[in-house]
């Protein structure tokens, strides 16, 4: 279970794969947003809006469009609340939104890649807290190099979203499969080939230096 | 994950902006809607299904052999053409476990796999009984084939329509995956309720005149199902 702190944020979720209770937690917010329940809404928005941004910001280049893009995505799953199933884990529907808001944006602006954000971080900035099992997922980088990031903005787009679906947002392969339009197969080969891509630069970039 | 390995940016640090005035206001003003129920709208394109064979079956009659066909025969390869058009319409409209959206990937293969198993099925196994059974040969099997084959998308398209109704508040990226699995359905509903009026026989008859309006039925899905969907989308917005 993610305990959302005053502030969320899209890193949290690199240790924190949704597990049972919190899948049921955020389908009761979903459920009961439904039911034309506004707190459910805010609530629902604190939990995953982090996750979303985080997966947003992986594909666009500025924050300002992610913004953007995270309140096109919520306006979108808001009008499209009544596909909803109840019960359902409403977080790979909610990606899939976001995902295909991404790419409309990225085919709108032109843009033949999606490029990872290379801006760093403020240095100080709390980390948002998590308890019970999630604490004991892997641990995945918190800061974003220059030399990782360029290294990830060599890979082609469906490798990049692969990578960030999988091993950043911890979607099982099916999941991402449905989210980004493609096969299981597709995803873990992808998935792999840029995991193996991104160590061999990284590798040849280390020895350069 | 190793210490040797390439270690993934998650990206910075940041906090998500409150919802925007646009979004809060949309919320402001909700009100309750009705969530989607897969297994109603199943059973309600099967109840669909379910009338379209039977008015198929009024209008045209059982067929003539039936008597002299074998009955257990008849009832395995009919429940295996049921049996098909439940499982492409049932992966097209009902989503895996606290799962939102049907998997595409799910109902594609089984689409596929509905699709290859019964024109295998038609064509290795087509029911006959010798004498009784009219095998037509050279231009008028391929007449009887595609009047058939006709006959069955005709039965597949309001199963079609209805598939396409139930799923138009779904929004995701590869309807064609749903719409081929809807269409492999209807057209298997269609082989099903030719199995029962069709007279002729034959492997070439039933192999292409029945189980080949499967496969083109799960063109046509995959081909006018996104758009119809995209379509019923705007319209509800």
């Amino acid at each position: 279970m993610v305990t959302a702190t005053a502030e969320w944020y899209g890193r949290e979720i690199v240790a924190a794969r949704g597990d049972g209770d919190e899948i049921a937690e955020v389908a009761a917010l979903m459920g009961r947003y439904c039911d034309g329940e506004e707190a459910a809404f805010h609530a629902l928005y604190a939990r995953v809006a982090p996750r979303l941004l985080g997966y947003l910001r992986g594909l666009v280049r500025d924050r300002a469009t992610a913004d953007d893009l995270l309140q096109l995505t919520f306006l979108k799953a808001h009008e499209a609340r009544a596909a909803y199933v109840r019960g359902a884990d409403p977080l790979p529907w909610l990606y899939t939104i976001a995902h295909r808001t991404a790419l409309d944006e990225l085919r709108r602006q032109g843009r033949a890649r999606a490029r990872f954000v290379d801006e760093p971080g403020p240095a100080d900035e709390p980390r948002a807290t998590l308890d019970g099992a999630a604490e004991a997922a892997p641990v995945v980088e918190e800061r974003l190099s220059e030399e990782t990031a360029a290294a990830l903005a060599t890979l082609p787009e469906s490798q990049r979203e692969a990578l960030l679906l999988t091993h950043v947002h911890g979607r099982s392969h099916a999941e991402a499969a449905e989210i980004a339009g493609t096969t299981p197969g597709a995803i873990k080969l992808r998935a792999h080939r840029a995991y193996v891509t991104l160590r061999k630069l990284l590798g040849a970039r280390k020895e350069s230096a | 994950m190793t210490s040797g390995e390439p270690r993934i940016p998650v990206g910075r640090d940041e906090t998500p902006p409150p919802p925007s005035a646009r979004l809060l206001d949309a919320v402001r003003g909700m009100k309750p809607v009705r969530t989607r129920a897969p297994k109603l709208a199943l059973t309600a394109v099967l109840a669909v299904a379910t009338a379209v064979v039977a008015a198929l079956l009024l209008h045209h009659s059982l067929r003539a052999d039936l008597p002299w066909l074998p009955v257990a025969e008849m009832v395995a390869i009919g429940a295996l053409w049921g049996v098909g058009a439940v499982a492409a319409i049932a992966m097209a409209l009902v989503p895996p476990r606290r799962q939102v959206m049907p998997s595409g990937v799910r109902a594609l293969r089984v689409a596929l796999g509905v699709t290859v198993s019964l024109v295998v099925l038609a064509v290795l196994a087509p029911p006959e009984a010798p004498g009784h059974t009219e095998i037509p040969v050279g231009a008028e099997a391929i007449a009887r084939a595609v009047r058939c084959a006709a006959t069955a998308l005709t039965i597949a398209a309001p199963i079609l329509v209805a598939g396409v109704i139930a799923l138009r508040r779904i929004d995701g990226m590869a309807r064609w995956r749903l719409g081929a699995a809807l269409g492999a359905g209807g057209g298997a509903v269609g082989g099903f309720a030719l199995h029962l009026a069709c007279r002729f026989g034959g492997a070439f008859h039933v192999g292409a005149g029945h189980a080949g309006a499967v496969a083109i039925a799960s063109l046509v899905g995959a081909a006018i199902v996104p758009g119809a969907l995209a379509l019923l989308s705007k319209r509800s917005r």
